[in-house]
């Protein structure tokens, strides 16, 4: 399918480059109506491109996922971040 | 309102148990570790200063992250405001498009996409390579242009709008949207490159 249809969609400027430039875009602001359209059209017709929406998702559930491990298991502190910290902190305390 | 007992319900023990996590909260969205143990000094202190304004209706890390996320907010607001930093000119790594290697002239895919991502096809809480996959996805953020994290840990993992991660990295509002999606995209192409799934 993509083989017969992708060079009409590449001349009308819906190539999987385009597309993939607008599965990001739609995450952060609208498209337009022409792009609304120029994405659906691209996602009916490709196979190769129509997860990729989906995996941009997952991209982004993963990083959420790492960060929020950080926090709830966060590898120790070298001794010396530790003893810095410290002492600032004893300082603070002692100046209030 | 809760009334507050006359001492705090932690002292410099209780805040230095929570150091390690603050400290990688910092790093994530910071390049320089220097400046990520300053701020984390900052808050703790600020929090042994003012350790009234911890209600108890959170856990102490939950506070702690919240004073720490706005320390780094205001560090990024200043650095780019320098006169040094220039950032809101352009910059020469933002004339750098990932996808100019994922695509031929013609806008066609000159790569597999979905060969080794198929962990991406997982969610989080579900995959048996999950360790692995947040070492990679660390690394990968790691290797991100400064600019292009301070934008994208911003939009992406604080979740503030295009226009306040613009504001943050020092981008003109009108070409986040664009530096996002190099950024996404880079960061893409470094977890496929490293064939995690």
């Amino acid at each position: 399918m993509h083989k017969l249809i992708g060079p009409v969609l590449h001349a009308f400027g819906l190539s999987c480059r385009r597309f993939n430039e607008l599965a990001s875009l739609r995450l952060d602001v609208p498209l337009t109506f022409k792009e609304r359209i120029s994405f659906t059209l691209h996602r009916m017709v490709c196979s190769i491109c129509r997860p990729m929406p989906r995996q941009l998702a997952r991209l982004r559930a993963w990083m959420l996922a790492t960060d929020q491990a950080d926090q709830d298991n966060p590898a120790p502190l070298p001794q010396e971040v530790t003893t810095r910290i410290r002492d600032a902190l004893d300082k603070a305390k002692v100046s209030e | 309102m809760q009334a507050h007992a006359p001492n705090p319900p932690f002292g410099i023990e209780e805040l230095l148990a929570e150091a390690p996590a603050l400290y990688r909260y910092a790093m994530t969205r910071m390049s320089d570790h220097h400046h990520a143990e300053e701020l984390v000094q900052d808050c703790l202190i600020t929090a042994l200063r003012k350790p009234e304004g911890f209600s108890g209706t959170s856990s102490l890390r939950t506070w702690l992250i919240g004073i720490l996320r706005h320390k780094i907010l205001d560090h990024h607001r200043k650095t780019t405001r320098t006169p040094t930093m220039n950032a809101m000119s352009p910059h020469p790594e933002d004339s750098h498009d990932p996808l100019d290697k994922l695509f031929d002239k013609h806008g066609s895919w000159v790569i597999n996409p979905h060969a080794g991502m198929e962990v991406f096809q997982e969610s989080p809480d579900e995959s048996a390579h999950r360790q692995d996959v947040m070492n990679w996805v660390r690394r990968c953020m790691a290797l991100l242009p400064d600019r292009w994290r301070k934008l994208f840990g911003a939009r992406e993992l604080d979740q503030l709008s295009v226009k306040e991660a613009a504001e943050i990295a020092g981008v003109q509002p009108a070409s986040a949207a664009v530096l996002l999606t190099r950024a996404r995209h880079q960061l893409r192409d470094c977890l496929q490159n490293h064939a995690i799934g």
